[in-house]
């Protein structure tokens, strides 16, 4: 429900001429024609119009939910995008073992007969979940070259994607915000005509306070991921060694186990060679 | 609209750095970075309050206004009746102070985050996110042999796993934790002092008492100057910390007791705000320690704005207002003590103890702009050094002589050194009593040995075998297969232990069959084992800490003290005059002094008494006699630690015991073993077909790329240059602006020359700006490249062995025992 105190004292401003440019453009938008991925160019465009090849990703426009009378696009878009970057990076941190240990557990133990660093990184669960989403990962000749080093150019990827459609929404704000409003009036209390065309101030403000989140998350969404990949990349660069050094670890404990079990055949040897003797020859049997 | 800004300030508020709860990595890097985009921030608005010069003086409000022309009208202008032209020249000046304290701290923790991530994988603690030293521990123990640490020119690190000190520490870590909030609590918007307090301790408590005296408590308010709280005390937390200590120290129990040496590592304790508390205990005190760190090291101790709660020393100019005025640069914070002394900060933790940085390298040949010894004086190497900063320390000099393969008149002689088995020798499967005395019950060898060791103090033996009262003699094996050992009775000269570990290695050589030496080079073989084993010693109690002594040094310059009298040194041969020699004898003399002098510093306390030192064996010393017996004589026991090398030794002495008592030609067994059986059995060609070569792997040279960050640095200027057609040019901003350029072409009005000339900067932005951007990732794969070239060649060599050992083992598996005698080979 729109609070009805935003109805007192606005005046309206230059934004509801561009809210009347919107309902022209978004009353006249033409069906745009599907293409195929084979079309696309190498670095696909970040739109969401573009066909069912971005059906997956997130960042979509404001859907019926139980939450749709408070739902805001813009909250939902940056929870969902800072939340799978912050489990996709914790996950590769390792989570803790305990609240009161630094010690972290990886989520998964190397794959020590690997045949390459593809399968002996591979990718672990939340990170390959999103690169199935993002369309220049979800090939499966792509996805089966994964590996947890990747992690930063898929995540750089997503943000992409997040930054696309932010920008993309900033670009139409007044189109997308009078859509979206019409939308949620009409599931919630099925008016035909929108009722927010009455309430166009409001509109305005929203516009105001969107475009200036849009613009703080479109500086501090990056900022933050490249500062996080920096710090990520410095320990990251260690962990294939690591990896190894533990299969090392097993290994030499393998061999020790190997080299033990040859000790005590080794026992027998003083006492083995007294059969080797012309007088004392077993015969074939 | 209200409800919005209030709940975006609550975010903000809530995702301030190093807040009250630890959060997960990206949500804490979010959070500073929101917190950067609300400029001004408060401690910045705060400081600027206090010195921006301004009649009257600016609130925090108006500084706050200052991102916005109408808001800092209104707050700032209004009441001191300035027109519009000086308002907006006041608000741009306001706002560039505030841009440039921001910029100045935003970098901080730009440069932070590099090198924070760089040293989360190599730490001493396993509280890293990587945790690689001690891999590197738990792998050298699984493969060495426990007499590894008496031949290997440098003091091993043994390590011990200790329990959880959340059990035996409740109730002070709580205390613990109750004070660091405190630190928190009382400004949450200026972390600096918990985020300060914990860098302060991350190198040790007792380190940091030992080298700045105890904590006053007027320290705990920072001197007035930016880098107060980098030298500041907390006294609270550090009383908090020895009370941690010394009750968890108090509750550790060992078996078998700890030496000297070992290393116990604690699991580390995590605080609710990412602090880790990590200890190390030894049996050695100089190396225990207990401190804190944090556990994803994202903030750094940025300089001080505020010096409103400190104690400014007097003369302090910089404290004006309560405000850390900048411009000055305060006093260099002090040097640590020399590398590889024991608390010199990063060298007193355990594993970075052993690297490069801390201690010089022995290696038998050095990578020549390496070399200590290099007295080269191309331009080229000149050059080349001279933007080379050389982080390693190469010495040749001290393994000049090389290494010989250990073997007696029946060839290689395995494992010689002894100190691998654990359990004692017998006498007619009785246990032996040795005394102080020469003891009549000991005349015959060890079950299932060829010898036993008398030990006894001066005096107490025959009287033909007595020693001078500085030096232990070893005694030829006599009828009854005993080795007598006289030790000195008493003395400050030599501690008894170090003396006896030396006799024993010497009573191994005996033992299987290797006489006295009667010339220079036999004296070298013989003699440096036993001072190897000596030197290590005295280098793993810590007599050699705070000097330039090294093992192989130590054991060089005693081997020469012994030998010199067959006319030569070990380490340099023969003298070409007397002149020479009387210079080598006079550095000679020196340097033993020079180590007799630290090992009578006897810091682990041992027995310099002989009777002492009999009655309270040291372990190491205990090992080398239990390893007198052979391993592998049929119904004689052999108990050791399950290592790799240990089960090497007891294969390879299986294999000497069946060689050197087993007929290995074929024929018929003769009254001795490898008797000639027939006349032409001497002559008799060994079977290339029995057996395979397996080639080891040869011990890799230690070499560091070397590291050249002011030529890095003049090929990115020349490269900015470059891109704007320009020769290098110093400082490279120049390269930015070309006014030739510009007046070179002919416009039709000054203003277009104008604007052209201004232009020029905007132009080149961008490329300057790029080339920046690349800088950071350029230098990246230069740095990954320095690593993967040094680990590519010192890997590869452990690679090998891995391959040969798992070859190895496989192929003992598929050994088939002969059940008859091999042919003779008869050269075709």
């Amino acid at each position: 429900m729109i609070d009805a105190r935003f109805l007192i004292g606005r005046r309206p401003c230059l934004r509801t001429l561009s809210l009347v440019i919107g309902l022209t453009i978004v009353g006249g938008s033409a069906v745009f024609a599907a293409r195929s991925a084979s079309t696309l160019p190498v670095l696909a465009a970040c739109t969401r119009f573009e066909g069912e090849l971005f059906e997956d990703i997130d960042f979509q426009p404001l859907r019926d939910t139980p939450k749709l009378n408070t739902a805001n696009v813009l909250d939902e878009w940056s929870e969902s995008y800072h939340g799978t970057v912050g489990k996709v990076i914790e996950e590769d941190l390792g989570e803790l073992v305990s609240e009161d240990s630094p010690l972290r557990s990886p989520s998964r133990s190397p794959r020590c007969t690997a045949s390459n660093y593809a399968g002996f990184l591979a990718p672990r669960s939340e990170l390959k979940s999103l690169a199935k989403k993002l369309p220049s990962w979800k090939d499966s000749t792509n996805l089966s070259r994964l590996n947890q080093l990747d992690m930063g150019t898929v995540l750089l990827e997503y943000l992409r994607m997040y930054e696309c459609a932010l920008v993309e929404r900033l670009n139409l704000l007044p189109a997308y915000i009078l859509r979206q409003e019409a939308y949620r009036q009409w599931v919630l209390f099925g008016l035909p005509i929108p009722k927010v065309i009455i309430e166009i101030p409001i509109l305005g403000s929203m516009d105001e306070d969107e475009r200036i989140r849009i613009r703080k998350e479109l500086v501090t969404a990056r900022a933050s991921l490249l500062k996080t990949l920096t710090f990520v990349s410095g320990y990251n660069r260690l962990q294939p060694i690591d990896m190894e050094l533990t299969c090392v670890q097993r290994a030499s404990l393998d061999i020790r186990n190997g080299m033990a079990l040859a000790a005590d055949a080794a026992s027998c040897l003083p006492r083995i060679w007294n059969a080797k003797e012309v007088l004392r020859d077993f015969e074939n049997e | 609209m209200m409800k919005r800004l209030l709940s975006s300030a609550g975010i903000a508020l809530a995702l301030l750095p190093a807040a009250a709860a630890a959060k997960p990595l990206y949500e804490t890097i979010r959070g500073t970075v929101q917190w950067e985009y609300d400029s001004p921030q408060d401690t910045v608005k705060t400081f600027l309050a206090k010195a921006f010069v301004a009649n009257p003086s600016l609130s925090s409000d108006d500084i706050a206004a200052s991102n916005v022309a109408t808001s800092f009208r209104s707050s700032a202008c209004s009441s001191r009746k300035l027109d519009d032209e000086s308002c907006e020249q006041l608000r741009k000046e306001v706002r560039a102070a505030v841009l440039r304290e921001e910029r100045v701290r935003a970098l901080g923790r730009d440069l932070q985050l590099i090198a924070g991530g760089y040293e989360m994988s190599i730490g001493d603690h396993p509280s890293r996110i990587l945790s690689i030293f001690p891999k590197f521990q738990s792998i050298i123990r699984v493969w060495q042999s426990s007499n590894d640490w008496l031949s290997t020119p440098i003091v091993e690190r043994r390590m011990r796993a200790g329990p959880a000190f959340t059990d035996l520490a409740k109730s002070e870590l709580k205390k613990l934790q109750k004070h660091l909030d405190q630190l928190n609590d009382n400004d949450p918007n200026q972390p600096e002092r918990l985020t300060a307090a914990t860098w302060r301790y991350q190198f040790g408590l007792f380190g940091l008492v030992n080298r700045e005296g105890t904590c006053d408590p007027a320290m705990e308010k920072g001197d007035g100057t930016e880098l107060q709280y980098q030298r500041a005390r907390w006294c609270t937390i550090e009383e908090d910390l020895q009370k941690i200590f010394e009750k968890v120290r108090g509750s550790l129990t060992f078996d078998p007791p700890l030496g000297f040496g070992e290393i116990v590592l604690l699991p580390p304790w995590r605080s609710n705000q990412g602090i880790v508390l990590w200890m190390f205990a030894s049996k050695n005190p100089f190396e225990e320690d207990i401190g804190l760190e944090w556990e994803l090291p994202m903030e750094p101790v940025l300089p001080s704005l505020d010096c409103s709660e400190s104690a400014p020393a007097e003369g302090n100019t910089v404290c004006v207002r309560n405000g850390i005025l900048g411009g000055t640069y305060p006093p260099p914070p002090p040097e640590p003590p020399s590398v590889g002394t024991l608390g010199a900060e990063l060298c007193s933790l355990p594993f970075s103890a052993e690297g490069y940085l801390c201690r010089p390298l022995d290696a038998q040949r050095c990578p020549e702009n390496e070399s200590s010894s290099s007295s080269s004086s191309s331009s080229s190497l000149s050059e080349e050094k001279k933007n080379a900063i050389s982080l390693t320390n190469c010495n040749s000099q001290n393994m000049a002589e090389g290494f010989r393969v250990a073997h007696t008149e029946s060839g290689p002689d395995a494992c010689m050194i002894g100190g691998w088995r654990t359990d004692p020798p017998f006498i007619d499967k009785k246990s032996v009593d040795d005394t102080t005395k020469r003891d009549p019950k000991i005349s015959a060898p060890f079950d299932c040995g060829n010898c036993a060791v008398d030990i006894y103090c001066n005096g107490a033996g025959r009287p033909d075998q007595n020693c001078p009262e500085d030096y232990a003699v070893t005694y030829p094996r006599d009828e009854n297969g005993v080795i007598p050992i006289c030790l000195p009775a008493g003395g400050e000269a030599a501690i008894a232990t170090y003396l006896l570990l030396h006799e024993l290695i010497h009573a191994q050589q005996w033992c299987e069959g290797a006489s006295t030496y009667s010339n220079l080079k036999d004296c070298c073989a013989t003699e440096k084992p036993a001072y190897l084993a000596q030197c290590n010693a005295i280098a793993e109690d810590g007599n050699f800490a705070g000097t330039d002594i090294t093992i192989e040094h130590c054991a060089n310059i005693l081997v020469n003290f012994s030998c010199e009298r067959f006319g030569g040194f070990c380490t340099k041969g023969t003298p070409a005059n007397s002149t020479e020699r009387e210079k080598w004898l006079q550095e000679l003399q020196k340097e033993t002094k020079k180590i007799f002098e630290a090992s009578k510093q006897n810091i682990a306390g041992l027995p310099t008494k002989c009777e002492d030192a009999m009655n309270s064996m040291d372990a190491r010393v205990r090992s080398i006699i239990n390893s007198l017996p052979h391993a592998c004589s049929p119904a004689c026991k052999a108990r050791y630690e399950n290592t790799i090398g240990n089960n090497a030794c007891y294969v390879a002495q299986c294999v000497e015991i069946s060689l050197e008592n087993q007929r290995i030609i074929p024929g018929r067994m003769t009254f001795t073993t490898n008797d000639e059986a027939f006349p032409w059995d001497a002559k008799t060609a060994a079977d290339p077909f029995i057996g395979d070569a397996l080639m080891v792997p040869p011990l890799p040279e230690t070499s560091f790329p070397a590291y050249r960050p002011a030529q890095l640095a003049a090929d990115l200027d020349l490269a900015l240059c470059q891109q704007n057609g320009q020769p290098l040019l110093f400082p490279p901003s120049r390269c930015d602006f070309n006014t030739n350029k510009q007046l070179g072409l002919a416009t039709e009005s000054y203003f277009e020359l104008g604007v052209g000339l201004t232009d020029q900067v905007a132009q080149r932005a961008e490329s300057t700006l790029g080339l920046r951007t690349l800088g950071q990732a350029v230098g990246r794969r230069i740095g990954a490249r320095l690593l993967a070239d040094y680990l590519a060649h010192t890997g590869k060599a452990f690679r090998e062995l891995i391959g040969d050992a798992n070859l190895l083992t496989g192929r003992f598996g598929k050994i088939k025992f002969p059940k008859e005698m091999c042919p003779r080979f008869n050269g075709s």
